[in-house]
């Protein structure tokens, strides 16, 4: 009898004990994350999967890299795992279970933390797939930098450059700031004084219902890939640019004085002032972006016919895509053959130009393009009174980009920060204490790090 | 003397039943438990894909505390968050479900519809906490429906804005989980109030007692063990809130609570700490674990039934 009680007891504790616990892997994420949508038929058994976190690589994979290689495009598996934010949270368990049959064997990896996959075990050096340095003699440098680990391999390979610009939005211009010309404009964005200035004669001249940006985040790309120093040193001690202050009191100044409407990047609120008229709806006149922005996020029918390109006070760039194939890659010649398609050759590479008009990460695919004469017009987005030429404009932002200062843990880093600019604007902290948290938020998510 | 068998032993066979349960709950759930205490021992962290971890004893504790050089007891804040949240969630929902559950149980009001009633308040639990979330997210935020017509009718100051609010973020992610569990609250506390003898009513309507009378000295008293119930587990899932906190308003990556990290839960904490240092996870799932512990143990003390352990007591020497 005694035995059964003391059965019956053990049996109760231990599950009352579960309902207390919250064990480190069962933490249930699940609902939080958003469902990974797939194309293709991952059983089969030469299937050949692709991971990305938006359809950007399924585009190109479905237009002109089914035209070439049809044999090869019917083999793929595409994952989207529906956004950026959980990317590295999946697709870090999936890396670690080769046996899983959605296992990558080739995936995207987005700039802020492609040094992260670059710098792991879980990708190959592409000299192992047969790519040499002569197919990547047309690539532009900081993107060479971007995908080579701390000895120079390199294991992850880019498709696009992605030179920042301001866009600015020809209506509200010619409205609001009295011109449409592309010098005049650049002159009021040339450096970040003139920018606030601009902002204010905005402001003023609309009464507030249109703005210079959305919010004062349009700066912060601009800020912080034109940075001198990374978020740490050599000796993994956090630095912090004096860019980063900068950033920190021009949003200030933007908050204080109600230059934008303190919008986040990538909100609905965002997004809803690209579609406003700037009289009876809010709307900001000009986006911080770079090619991909233009035919990826800047679509609305606002902007179509209406886009400006200026360049920004300093350069500086956005994003972009890596292409690394996996450890335990399946087919290391398909790998090989799609990210030569992607990233090395001409061809193919004017031809992705020709689907998005992006801006190729190979300098003599798009010396052909301008030839060609092909987007020119941004496909149909470049406002044409301007006499702007969409691949041309973007030539002397993309020469010389310094990507240096990217750091394996910038996404998570940008995000501490967003967090502390915030509470700095809104007047919850001084500066100085500001700054001291968030080196202190970054040494307590990645102890490695130390504040010194 | 050995007692001798009689009759099949039909015991073996409920073990049986419960085994699954009890396997899958060994493998699945005690087995990580154990682990977590382990890990918090270890310094293990992860970068760039490979994993470091050695032996540190207790100093994630220190860590996780602020106790060791240069560490900041970031836990201690986000168990601030993760209470304030939760109390500003369960007192209104306590009163407001005690409310419903003595209308709605009431025989003598005799209220139409209750079983409608019943239905539609426990819905909102149903509905995924993300699409919650994300529901109350576009009607709060800065330029949300709410939010404007609160400031068109001048509830609100002009500028004001939820997000970027400690109190308004806070407060709305409380309302969220209010309106989200007080329909389960009123229906626990409604088989409660079943549970109670009527006679005892009848009694006390002869002797005079009025309605809140009745339940001050009736309802409350006798309702005392399902209270426990549902402020213990309320407790337990309240410092465990994750979904709602962590998409509500957080930073682009979740992991940050909005505005200037106080509405950061523990258990986003632990998620953030989790990509990069899981030691330090561990640990903090540890001082959760006992923090869980400790409150639901003072619950159960002050609030268990003193009267019936003192007659149990008295019982027990009679027997001797």
């Amino acid at each position: 009898m005694k035995m059964k009680k003391f059965v019956a007891l053990m049996m109760a504790a231990a599950t009352a004990t579960s309902l207390f616990a919250f064990p480190v892997f069962a933490a249930d994420e699940a609902e939080t994350e958003p469902e990974n949508v797939i194309t293709g038929d991952a059983e089969s058994d030469d299937a050949f999967v692709v991971w990305g976190w938006n359809d950007d690589i399924k585009k190109i994979l479905d237009g002109p890299f089914a035209e070439a290689h049809p044999d090869e495009y019917s083999r793929i598996v595409f994952v989207n795992t529906g956004g950026s934010d959980y990317y590295q949270t999946k697709l870090d368990a999936v890396l670690d279970d080769p046996s899983n049959p959605l296992y990558p064997d080739l995936m995207g990896l987005e700039v802020d933390y492609v040094q992260k996959y670059v710098g792991s075990d879980w990708v190959m050096n592409v000299a192992d797939l047969g790519i040499t340095a002569d197919d990547c003699a047309n690539m532009y440098q900081y993107n060479i930098d971007l995908g080579s680990d701390a000895d120079g391999n390199m294991r992850a390979m880019f498709w696009q450059a992605t030179p920042g610009s301001i866009q600015v939005r020809a209506d509200l211009a010619e409205k609001y700031l009295g011109t449409t010309d592309p010098t005049e404009l650049a002159a009021k964005f040339a450096d970040y004084d003139t920018i606030l200035q601009t902002a204010r004669d905005v402001n003023a001249a609309s009464g507030g219902t249109c703005k210079l940006f959305s919010g004062y985040d349009e700066l912060k790309r601009i800020l912080m890939n034109s940075r001198t120093v990374g978020f740490y040193d050599d000796s993994d001690v956090i630095t912090l640019d004096e860019n980063v202050t900068k950033y920190f009191e021009l949003a200030k100044t933007m908050y204080d004085e109600e230059l934008t409407y303190n919008t986040a990047q990538w909100s609905a609120d965002w997004y809803a002032n690209m579609d406003g008229d700037g009289e009876t709806s809010n709307a900001a006149l000009a986006y911080f972006g770079c090619p991909w922005f233009t035919y990826w996020s800047l679509t609305g029918e606002a902007w179509k016919g209406q886009t400006i390109l200026v360049p920004t006070p300093a350069q500086t760039f956005w994003g972009g895509t890596g292409l690394a194939a996996t450890a335990n890659c399946a087919d290391t010649e398909l790998a090989a053959t799609i990210m030569k398609f992607f990233t090395c050759e001409t061809d193919s590479m004017v031809a992705i130009n020709a689907l998005n008009a992006d801006f190729v990460n190979n300098k003599e695919a798009v010396a052909k393009i301008i030839e060609s004469g092909a987007s020119a017009d941004g496909n149909g987005m470049l406002y044409p009174d301007a006499g702007q030429n969409f691949i041309e404009f973007y030539l002397p932002q993309a020469d010389g980009i310094d990507a240096s200062t990217v750091t394996a843990e910038d996404q998570t880093i940008l995000s501490l920060l967003d967090t502390q600019v915030q509470a700095f604007t809104t007047g919850e902290k001084e500066l100085d204490v500001a700054l001291a948290d968030l080196k202190a938020a970054i040494h307590d998510t990645y102890s490695y790090l130390s504040v010194e | 003397m050995k007692k001798k068998k009689k009759g099949v032993s039909y015991g073996k066979y409920g073990y049986m039943f419960i085994a699954p349960f009890f396997i899958a709950y060994l493998l699945f759930q005690l087995w990580p438990l154990i682990n977590t205490f382990y890990y918090s021992t270890l310094e293990y962290y992860k970068r760039n894909g490979r994993e470091f971890s050695s032996f540190a004893g207790i100093q994630n504790f220190l860590n996780v505390f602020g106790l060791a050089p240069g560490e900041k007891a970031y836990v201690l804040q986000y168990l601030g968050n993760t209470v304030t949240m939760w109390v500003m969630n369960f007192i209104p929902q306590i009163l407001v479900s005690l409310l419903l559950a003595a209308w709605l149980s009431n025989q003598k009001i005799k209220l139409k519809g209750t079983g409608a009633v019943k239905v539609i308040i426990y819905l909102p639990s149903i509905i995924t906490a993300a699409s919650v979330s994300v529901l109350f997210h576009a009607l709060f935020s800065q330029y949300g429906p709410i939010t404007k017509t609160l400031q068109n009718i001048g509830i609100i100051s002009p500028t004001y804005d939820f997000m970027a609010s400690t109190m308004g973020t806070r407060g709305l992610i409380s309302l969220i989980l209010f309106w989200m569990w007080y329909g389960n609250t009123t229906l626990l506390l409604i088989s409660g109030i079943m549970g109670i003898d009527p006679g005892l009513y009848e009694a006390a309507d002869i002797d005079g007692a009025g309605g809140w009378q009745q339940f001050r000295y009736l309802t409350l008293p006798l309702l005392k063990p399902i209270m426990l119930y549902v402020l213990v587990t309320s407790a337990i899932g309240g410092l465990q809130m994750y979904d709602i906190p962590a998409l509500f308003n957080p930073t682009s990556t979740g992991l940050v609570g909005q505005p200037n990290d106080t509405s950061t839960s523990v258990t986003m904490y632990i998620m953030r700490l989790y990509n990069s240092d899981v030691g330090k996870a561990a640990t903090v799932s540890v001082v959760l674990f006992a923090v869980t512990l400790v409150i639901s143990l003072i619950l159960f003390s002050t609030m268990g039934d003193k009267e019936e352990k003192r007659l149990a007591k008295a019982e027990r020497r009679r027997a001797k």
